[in-house]
């Protein structure tokens, strides 16, 4: 089992994931429901194994982010923080059709952000002002990051 | 609106609620499956203390790429790919075929102290039954009272 939370900076417009779902659910449908789908396993049967996830993808060594495959063949990319085998936070992404996300201005800004909010929940986690709970699948302390 | 304090962490979202809703079992079985063959693929590596570029040579891959490919829980296997792997790394991700060594025939044997001993028919019958079931060596096994 693994917990799977995603990112909230305005209450209105949803969080990152919904902004994934939204962006991407009319042209994608079906890459969509398979990333769905295989979150829906890591979280309820499997853990977030690495194997399932494309890592080292933000720029740091130690940032943990990481790219979550849709089918092989396609190339939708949801971005994610990969704190443990039991928590994993999902950011945003979008169809990668080039080489390295550098190359693309929507993925960039995608990574750089979970870069960032990495960097955060590492600090915060490192203070502890944010807690792992000792079965080590639910943040505990404060939960808003930035304020 | 509602402010992020009012939200925390009872945030709910119909679109995910939605998506969810609207993947069928069968799409989430095909999904399960895919994960857990490539979780069984993972724990035979770790267990043989294998790398992904091991099991590509064993395997006489051009590039161990495809390895991660497999391990990503996305891969589509073939029959072939699968009977490959079972054999390289000792599991069994197909469990269709009848396995002498782990087939177990059940067989209802009723012992009665007041009848008289098998006689060689009751044997010839008995190994009847089990050639029907899958031709199956069986084991004698004498109750004494």
């Amino acid at each position: 089992m693994a917990s799977i939370y995603s990112l909230l900076t305005d209450v209105k417009s949803g969080t990152f994931f919904d902004h994934f779902i939204a962006e991407n659910n009319e042209k994608y449908p079906a890459e969509l429901m398979n990333i769905v789908g295989r979150l829906k396993r890591i979280g309820n049967e499997d853990s977030a194994l690495t194997v399932y996830f494309k890592l080292d993808e933000g720029l740091d060594w130690d940032d943990l982010v990481c790219a979550l495959y849709d089918t092989p063949d396609k190339h939708l990319r949801l971005y994610c923080i990969r704190l443990s085998k039991s928590i994993i936070v999902i950011g945003s992404g979008g169809s990668k059709n080039v080489r390295a996300w550098q190359d693309d201005v929507k993925l960039s800004r995608e990574v750089n952000e979970m870069m960032h909010y990495s960097r955060i929940i590492r600090t915060r986690l490192k203070n502890g002002d944010l807690r792992i709970s000792t079965d080590g699948l639910r943040f505990e302390g404060d939960l808003l990051l930035t304020k | 609106m509602k402010s992020f304090d009012e939200v925390g962490e009872n945030y709910s979202s119909d679109l995910i609620k939605d998506l969810l809703n609207k993947i069928t079992p069968e799409e989430q079985e095909q999904i399960d499956y895919k994960m857990q063959i490539a979780k069984m693929l993972y724990m035979a590596l770790k267990a043989k203390g294998w790398r992904n570029i091991d099991l590509a040579e064993k395997m006489k891959l051009k590039s161990p790429s495809l390895v991660s490919k497999w391990l990503s829980g996305t891969h589509n296997f073939t029959i072939e790919t699968l009977v490959q792997l079972q054999r390289l790394l000792d599991i069994r991700l197909l469990n269709i075929m009848p396995d002498a060594n782990s087939t177990t025939l059940n067989v209802k044997l009723i012992v009665d102290a007041n009848r008289a001993p098998l006689t060689k028919d009751d044997l010839n019958h008995l190994q009847q039954v089990i050639d029907d079931a899958g031709g199956l060596q069986p084991t004698i096994v004498t109750v004494t009272q």
